[in-house]
């Protein structure tokens, strides 16, 4: 019901720098994607990778994006699940996938504590926000290291 | 001299017409295709494909698979903007500006589904009042088929601009 090809050749001829998007092979609806950590956060040289599911309905409904690589961040949990408006309740079938991705790097520049999605590291980054932020910066450099 | 034409090969083209308004002349050709030219972002803004393109579930670009323009100047296919309308995740908003989304009364191409888009805003504004949080799908389909959208693809070319005379909202030229 969508243009993924022509979304997808988009991505891949046009590329968002930091970012990249492949289809698998098996199925195109799977993304691999992989983001750079942006500069002067604390996920800056890291390279975390995700996975991007477009459901059956979209772009009536939102992309389904979720972290492999393990990150330290007041909102995405253990399981790498993303808390961001765009991706539930204010989501827009004009959103693509390149700007869910920016979007999804700009998250990790400005975590925000007070709309947790998991409680311990918000309250971590809330009362003690430099420890938490080095706890980031370790967590970047033990899991996020370039290849 | 003599000519004698021996073979000729017309050439059509067609767009739909985003520029003529109720109560005024019908546009002339370069006015649709300046605007038309001048518009940089010609495609649906859901389904990215050309306006005078189908939307994902039509083969047959035309009247089958109508274009609609909103007051706020955002144009979708008709099939890709009523789909997003009927989620209860849209609230009843252009995807583009996030205002409520209303058809631009005054375009002549949009005047045969105003009365539908009337009954979904309708909807969607009782929907939020009433904060429901299941999606009704007996609503649902009752809309999409009320919205007309054919999965059949067999259906012949016949309605493709064979009637385009007799519309208002097709310019041939």
């Amino acid at each position: 019901m969508h243009n993924n090809p022509q979304e997808t050749e988009r991505l891949i001829s046009d590329p968002v720098p930091g970012i990249t998007a492949e289809p698998h092979d098996d199925n195109l609806r799977y993304f691999k994607v992989s983001i750079e950590g942006p500069e002067q956060s604390p996920y800056e040289k890291g390279i975390f990778q995700l996975e991007l599911y477009l459901p059956d309905d979209y772009p009536m409904e939102a992309p389904k994006v979720r972290f492999l690589t393990k990150i330290y961040h007041p909102n995405i949990d253990r399981l790498g699940r993303i808390c961001l408006d765009i991706l539930k309740t204010n989501w827009s079938p004009a959103l693509q996938i390149r700007t869910v991705l920016l979007s999804v790097q700009a998250l990790l520049a400005s975590p925000n504590p007070n709309d947790p999605l998991a409680n311990d590291v918000a309250e971590d980054w809330i009362k003690n926000e430099e420890g938490a932020k080095n706890t980031a910066r370790e967590w970047t450099l033990l899991y996020a290291k370039k290849e | 001299m003599k000519v004698t034409v021996k073979k000729i090969y017309p050439v059509y083209a067609w767009s739909w017409d985003i520029v003529t308004r109720k109560g005024e002349q019908k546009s002339d050709v370069y006015s649709v295709l300046d605007k038309y030219r001048s518009e940089k972002d010609d495609v649906c803004g859901i389904c990215r494909a050309s306006y005078n393109g189908t939307c994902p579930s039509c083969k047959i670009p035309g009247t089958m698979c109508p274009l609609i323009v909103g007051s706020c100047n955002h144009n979708f296919h008709y099939h890709c903007i009523f789909r997003w309308l009927n989620t209860l995740n849209s609230k009843g908003l252009c995807p583009m500006c996030r205002q409520e989304f209303k058809l631009d009364k005054k375009l002549v191409i949009n005047s045969d589904y105003l009365q539908k888009f009337e009954v979904l805003a309708r909807k969607n504004r009782e929907r939020r009042a009433l904060n429901v949080d299941e999606e009704d799908n007996g609503i649902d389909n009752m809309i999409i088929d009320a919205a007309g959208i054919e999965d059949d693809s067999s259906s012949d070319n016949s309605n493709f601009l064979g009637d385009s005379h007799e519309r208002s909202d097709v310019l041939m030229y």
